[in-house]
């Protein structure tokens, strides 16, 4: 009897454990804005220059990688159909629509969502979440709200930084590479993309943000896992978030 | 300006000495290889944890990737030219030349690589490593041979399974979204011997150096209690920008090399 039962057992339980973390998340999300008035402010422009500061040099080099793939691959179609004029346009589009936002929030998972889930683990793990409640502090305003304040303004502010960062080096590389004057790919780039393209991009850059740090918060601070677990789930969670959100994005906007 | 200069000379030198030591682990490994050979027991075990251990988590994301590209590329071919049926051939190419090794290798490199460099962590924070070489036993061979075999056997299996994943998505939402057939879409017409080629030799690169990515942060792992996030942190930087770095190198090479 007892075989017979234990899948029904096992897939029971991990209903209810599923169904408790979603309701704990979602507590948390919704303490986030009726809690927004007690937020620190110290705590939120220590967030916000941590952040920019740990995620620069490797969002810089994404812009260096993307700008120089897309010239490379691009590279292949208009040396075969002799379209030039396509250059600008192909690149410009596809990097502020999809490749960096995916990108950099892919880089952004791994470099701060890691690093907030570690931190916070950390002082779960040492009962400092309960010393903040013996101080009388409510842990959301003080340690969550101002990761998530802090990743969503710093991901649209580096991504900025990334796209002027791939859109020279796509210039360079074309010049270098496929002998494209920069005047050629600047015109295309000016006449074929619009503003709105920009604009996407931004909305999921701080959905992105958003997703990211809401999950490593969640991770580290009401798990009861070790610190390597939770950063490994963090990491899996959050770039399966990403790819959800970017398709329903797409979809929504097109 | 000048923080700016010495800010990018920190950096380049930083990365100068990381990939130093990678190969350097890379190449200790590979002399040692022949000396001492590691047991199938190990190396079953670490390739059910790179191989199957992984297969939800690429299907999930790759099948995403493939829905999305072609619901962004079917909206510019129909603004561009009218009709979405063309976009397969496009597809199939950039998926089997580019998207198929990139984002799944950035995929292993979240998932696996931070895996390795976790679990190699915890061993030297716990003075596991130490202990070994005291007992006068080589880590290289008992810690890095059994992954790095696993990631050459299992990792361009895991690859060609999640561009196979894509391609599916891909046709699936061609057909109900833009109502393009699966053999109008899958058209091979595009796909030449240089874009396979161009793919696998990313594949191979990409197997060879993500589990030694993970070993390499791992042992540097600082012996206190937040060593375990630094290592994973420093893996997954180190996996990712390795892969940027071969998808570059590679359609650079080769971009060269075909015209």
């Amino acid at each position: 009897m007892n075989i017979l039962l234990s899948p029904f057992q096992k897939s029971g339980a991990l209903t209810l454990n599923y169904l408790q973390q979603l309701g704990t998340f979602m507590i948390m999300v919704l303490t986030i804005p009726i809690t927004l008035y007690k937020i620190s402010y110290r705590q939120t422009i220590q967030s916000l220059y941590d952040t920019a500061v740990r995620a620069m040099p490797i969002v810089l080099m994404t812009g260096l990688f993307v700008g120089a793939i897309m010239v490379i691959q691009m590279g292949f179609y208009v040396r075969s159909y002799q379209i030039n004029d396509a250059m600008g346009w192909g690149v410009g589009m596809l990097t502020l629509r999809e490749i960096n936002p995916l990108m950099v929030a892919l880089m952004f998972s791994g470099r701060i969502g890691a690093f907030n889930c570690a931190e916070l683990g950390t002082m779960s793990q040492r009962d400092q979440i309960i010393a903040l409640r013996l101080l009388n502090i409510n842990p959301i305003p003080y340690l969550v709200t101002p990761r998530l304040i802090g990743s969503m303004v710093m991901i649209v502010a580096l991504m900025m930084m990334a796209h002027l960062i791939a859109i020279i080096t796509a210039l360079i590389t074309g010049r270098f590479l496929l002998n494209l004057p920069y005047i050629t790919f600047l015109s295309s780039f000016y006449d074929y993309i619009q503003p709105e393209d920009l604009t996407v991009g931004i909305i999921k850059a701080i959905s992105f943000g958003a997703i990211i740090s809401l999950i490593s918060s969640f991770y580290g601070l009401y798990t009861n896992k070790t610190i390597r677990q939770k950063i490994a789930t963090t990491v899996l969670i959050s770039c399966s978030g990403i790819f959800l959100i970017d398709f329903l994005i797409n979809q929504l906007i097109p | 300006m000048i923080a700016f200069f010495r800010a990018l000379g920190h950096l380049v030198f930083y990365a100068n000495t990381q990939t130093n030591g990678v190969n350097k682990l890379l190449l200790q490994t590979t002399l040692s290889l022949f000396k001492s050979p590691p047991k199938i027991k190990t190396i079953l075990k670490e390739s059910t944890y790179l191989g199957p251990g992984s297969l939800i988590f690429i299907t999930i994301t790759m099948g995403m990737l493939g829905m999305l590209l072609v619901t962004q590329l079917g909206y510019q071919a129909k603004e561009l030219i009218g009709s979405a049926n063309e976009i397969g051939g496009p597809f199939l190419q950039l998926m089997i030349r580019e998207f198929g090794p990139f984002v799944t290798g950035m995929m292993i490199a979240t998932r696996s690589t931070t895996g390795i460099a976790a679990e190699i962590a915890d061993m030297k924070q716990q003075e596991q490593i130490d202990l070994m070489i005291l007992n006068n036993i080589d880590p290289i061979p008992q810690l890095v041979h059994p992954r790095m075999i696993a990631g050459i056997i299992t990792l361009p299996i895991i690859t060609i399974y999640a561009t196979a994943i894509t391609i599916t998505a891909g046709m699936l939402t061609a057909q109900y979204l833009f109502h393009v057939s699966p053999d109008t879409f899958i058209n091979m017409q595009f796909v030449e011997p240089v874009d396979l080629i161009q793919g696998m030799v990313k594949t191979t690169l990409i197997s060879v150096y993500l589990p030694i990515i993970g070993c390499y942060a791992g042992l540097q792992a600082k012996p206190h209690t937040t060593g375990i996030g630094q290592a994973t942190t420093r893996g997954v930087v180190m996996g990712l920008s390795a892969v940027g770095l071969i998808d570059l190198g590679g359609g650079l090479i080769i971009f060269w090399l075909a015209g």
